[in-house]
């Protein structure tokens, strides 16, 4: 939680600073911008996707939008502006991500194609990832364990001991 | 600085010991190179730890090198929400199957007394370091998604920097303490390989697929005529 | 023609008195250590019975040896990808459970327990946890046990018979049974050697001694089940396989292996067979009842001018041919078609044969009084044993081979009792010996090699010729440590 705080914190004094940038929500594409934060488009100079660790609500990205790493941004741009947002895609000079981007920054377009991306969402639910996530690990456990179980079906079980105690037993002849 | 001995130095240290390690132990002592099952001793219990263990594992061990040999490609594979997702599911199930299954067979190893005897310090610790590996690798799966994703951006780029001799610990060092420790047990396993059963994973019998069956070797080869 | 020579044996079973001493031998020599105790290269079982590992016979749970499908052989276990798939755990592994569990008792409590109202006893513990156990099994647990409603009546032979037979065989006071020493068979289309996914399992190329190299085994434990007779064992201490080595060492010494050399009763032959390695594959193919006759087939007559000189070009040293020539085994296996091989149906092609035991098989009716030959054949139908068993174990159910040995040792025993006794006519011993289409000459011959001869006819070794195999064309510094082992580490657990 604390993480997310200093976050929002940084967010909130970046876009403070650059309060007066220029209008990019406009030049960009937001379908654009929503397929360079998924990783349908790769970042040209290679950063990583912003699902890859950030969730985000209102689009149709299912249980995949859920991620939980880093802070949600479904609100990113209600919260911050068109301004702030920019100013943090500059950089993304935060402590986890820095290593990643200060080699790797966005180009211009795709910081627009980002900000059209973050304007066109500004609410809604996130898709309960967590608990669908875990359900369906369950079952897809279960189903690779009765997979294995099937595989040992007609395993040898021991013949000695099933043998001398039918025998004993009287539990009939063995087969 | 504990980043640069952890991230940047102990990996050689590791892969060091593993190959002269291993090395030495193949020409010197190459009797000891075995499997040590103990399905002989005991074959229910085992055969729900061993099975679901090894495919599991060996599916998610292929994932982890897939993403380091080809980010690029496994980005592609990831760039659609309902592939990460089936990705993630898979992943997370296999983990927790590998998890169940290294709990049965580690009380198989301290319940049942024929198969304890067996048990060497050596092995006891293996089986810990596996243990807290999966155990860190559900974890972060689970609590940190999409582990998938960034460890493309991460994982991948710090291995091939060990790989070019220019250890990149930054792509480490901003990570929280359990993915550290899980890329640091890692190296930690594969420093324990050599001196451990672990070596039969190495020789795992391909050949046997084209080999004929009759295997007939004579002393020198047979005279002619 | 691809002539190869095998060291192969045949043990005589009206000799086998079931004393064990070939077991102790085998045991004193090579098993006594942690991990191998369990392990019997050499065991004797009473039949009927289950035998060891328990019902090693009944290849529907333990799945080995091979099986026809269309037009190829294939391992019962599996094809070659599926037992890869099989390698995290063997699905048709016995456990130490289908042996025994070894075991020793704490001898030192009797000297060192406390004065107190009781005797101390040595109380039995495991030789594997070192604890405490109620033994209950062992490796000949069921030894003359004939008739025990759980071990003979469970043997995978005694199963097949109809009811009524079984009821006969158990008859209290008729009640019968032989024993069956078992080594490894140092099979042709050996399981084992098939089986091993390292290629750690070899045949010897100039003895047909089937060995696993235990630098390359890597414990995967397929020859275990492969095996029909499972006559490998995982050494559950060491991470290894290993099996009978027919004392190759001592071979290349020019002594007998421990087993043959300790028998008491004389039962064991040993010597060279030369086969046609090319036949091998179609020989195994051959429906059940005719695997003996294709098995018998394929070992040539080393006094065939024709097979000599096949013999010298395929690489067959003449010394070797030379004792193939007075191998007391091709005397009993082709020449009197009198041994056979152990379940030739698993398709291994065993090298190892049995001369069928006649004296459990005599019908009640002419006991204590000698009977004609006449009677004696009638008899043959009405045995204590059933044919069928006797068929089922030695020649995959073919009744008639098993009949026509029979005819052969009934024909000596007349022969013999009319000259040794006196009390049957001439003509009656040349009935039988017409009967079993034998001349009295080799009737004379058999009872000579069955009785008479010294262990240096019983046990023809070829010479190994191991130096001169080194020593042409090599530097023998170089293999001066090779001979007999090369590993010489202790065999176990270091890491």
């Amino acid at each position: 939680m604390t993480r997310r705080a200093m976050h929002c914190f940084t967010l909130l004094a970046a876009g403070l600073l650059l309060f007066s940038a220029p209008a990019l929500a406009q030049s960009g594409d937001p379908l654009r911008g929503e397929a360079l934060f998924v990783g349908t488009i790769s970042f040209s100079n290679g950063g990583a996707p912003c699902l890859a660790c950030h969730a985000i609500a209102g689009h149709e990205l299912g249980y995949a939008s859920g991620a939980s790493y880093g802070p949600d941004l479904t609100a990113l741009f209600a919260d911050y502006g068109e301004e702030g947002v920019v100013g943090v895609l500059e950089d993304l000079s935060f402590e986890s991500m820095n290593a990643i981007y200060s080699e790797r920054p966005l180009t211009e377009a795709e910081q627009a194609d980002l900000v059209a991306f973050f304007s066109s969402v500004s609410q809604g639910e996130t898709a309960h990832t967590g608990l669908a996530l875990a359900l369906h690990t369950a079952m897809a456990t279960v189903f690779f364990l009765v997979l294995i179980g099937l595989l040992g079906w007609r395993r040898l079980q021991g013949v000695r001991k099933p043998l001398v105690e039918r025998t004993r037993y009287g539990k009939g002849e063995i087969a | 600085m504990s980043d640069m001995i952890l991230f940047g130095a102990f990996p050689y240290v590791a892969v060091a010991l593993l190959i002269s390690v291993g090395i030495y132990r193949y020409c010197v002592d190459r009797y000891s190179w075995s499997s040590q099952s103990s399905q002989f001793l005991e074959s229910r219990v085992l055969f729900w730890g061993s099975v679901p263990w090894h495919y599991a594992i060996l599916i998610i061990l292929m994932a982890h090198f897939l993403a380091f040999l080809f980010p690029s490609g496994w980005g592609v594979l990831l760039g659609r929400p309902i592939r990460l997702y089936l990705l993630e599911v898979t992943g997370l199930g296999l983990g927790i199957s590998t998890l169940i299954a290294l709990a049965l067979l580690i009380f198989r190893r301290v319940l049942n007394a024929r198969v304890s005897v067996v048990t060497t310090i050596v092995d006891w610790l293996v089986l810990a370091a596996l243990l807290l590996q999966v155990a860190t690798g559900v974890y972060i799966a689970f609590t940190l998604r999409w582990g998938s994703v960034w460890y493309l951006h991460t994982a991948t780029p710090w291995l091939w920097s060990l790989v070019k001799f220019d250890p990149q610990v930054q792509y480490l060092a901003a990570l929280p303490a359990v993915v550290k420790l899980h890329a640091f047990n890692a190296f930690l396993i594969l420093a324990i390989f050599p001196f451990s059963r672990l070596v039969h994973v190495v020789s795992v019998p391909l050949s046997y697929l084209s080999r004929p069956y009759q295997v007939v070797v004579w002393y020198r080869e047979r005279r002619a005529g | 023609m691809n002539i190869r020579a095998q060291v192969s044996s045949v043990f005589h079973l009206d000799k086998c008195i079931g004393c064990h001493t070939c077991s102790i031998a085998c045991k004193n020599l090579w098993t006594d250590r942690k991990g191998a105790e369990y392990m019997w290269w050499n065991n004797v079982e009473t039949k009927p019975g289950t035998g060891y590992p328990t019902k090693w016979e009944d290849q529907e749970r333990y799945n080995g040896g091979w099986e026809r499908s269309g037009s190829q052989l294939n391992l019962k276990l599996g094809g070659r990808a599926s037992l890869i798939g099989k390698i995290f755990h063997n699905p048709s592994l016995p456990t130490m459970d289908d042996y025994y569990e070894p075991f020793t008792y704490r001898y030192s409590d009797l000297t060192s327990a406390p004065a107190g109202d009781d005797q101390p006893t040595a109380r039995p513990v495991s030789m594997v946890s070192g604890k405490p156990m109620k033994i209950e099994a062992g490796p000949n647990w069921d030894d003359d046990l004939s008739g025990s409603n759980i071990y003979a009546a469970n043997d995978p032979g005694v199963v097949q018979l109809s009811v009524e037979e079984q009821q006969q065989l158990f008859a209290i006071e008729k009640m019968v049974f032989f024993h069956l020493p078992r080594i490894c068979n140092h099979c042709l289309n050996a399981g084992c050697v098939a089986s091993c996914p390292s290629g750690a399992i070899y045949k010897r190329g100039e003895d047909g001694i089937v060995l696993i190299n235990q630098d390359k085994c890597r414990g995967w434990r397929m020859c275990v089940s492969a095996c029909p007779y499972k006559k490998t064992y995982y050494g559950w201490s060491s991470g290894k396989s290993e099996k009978c080595i027919l004392c190759y060492p001592r071979q290349e010494a020019g002594e007998a292996p421990g087993c043959f050399h300790s028998c008491v009763g004389r039962i064991r032959f040993l010597g060279v067979l030369l086969y046609d390695a090319d036949r091998i594959e179609s020989a195994a193919m051959q429906g059940d009842k005719e695997l003996v006759a294709a098995q018998r087939e394929m070992i040539l007559d080393p006094f065939d001018p024709q097979v000599i000189a096949e013999a010298k070009r395929s690489g067959v040293p003449e010394e070797v041919v030379k004792a193939a020539q007075k191998s007391p085994v091709y005397k009993f296996v082709k020449e009197w078609g009198l041994a056979l091989p152990l379940h030739p149906e698993f398709r291994t092609l065993p090298m190892l044969f049995y001369v069928p035991p006649l004296l459990p098989v005599l019908s009640m009716d002419n006991l204590g009084k000698q009977k004609l030959a006449d009677d004696f054949f009638t008899t043959l139908e009405r045995a204590r044993l059933p044919m069928q068993y006797l068929a089922g174990l030695f020649a995959g159910g073919n009744e008639e081979e098993v009949k026509a040995v029979y005819r052969k040792l009934i024909a000596v025993r007349l022969q013999r009792r009319h000259l040794s006794v006196g009390d049957l006519s001439a003509e009656e011993a040349a009935k039988a010996c017409a009967a079993a289409e034998l001349n009295s000459e080799t009737v004379d011959a058999i009872y000579r090699m069955t009785a008479l001869t010294r262990i240096k006819e019983r046990i023809v070794i070829p010479p190994m010729l191991r130096e001169q195999a080194i020593e042409a064309g090599m530097d023998p510094e170089q293999y001066k440590q090779e001979m007999g082992f090369g590993s010489r580490l202790p065999p176990k657990r270091r890491w």
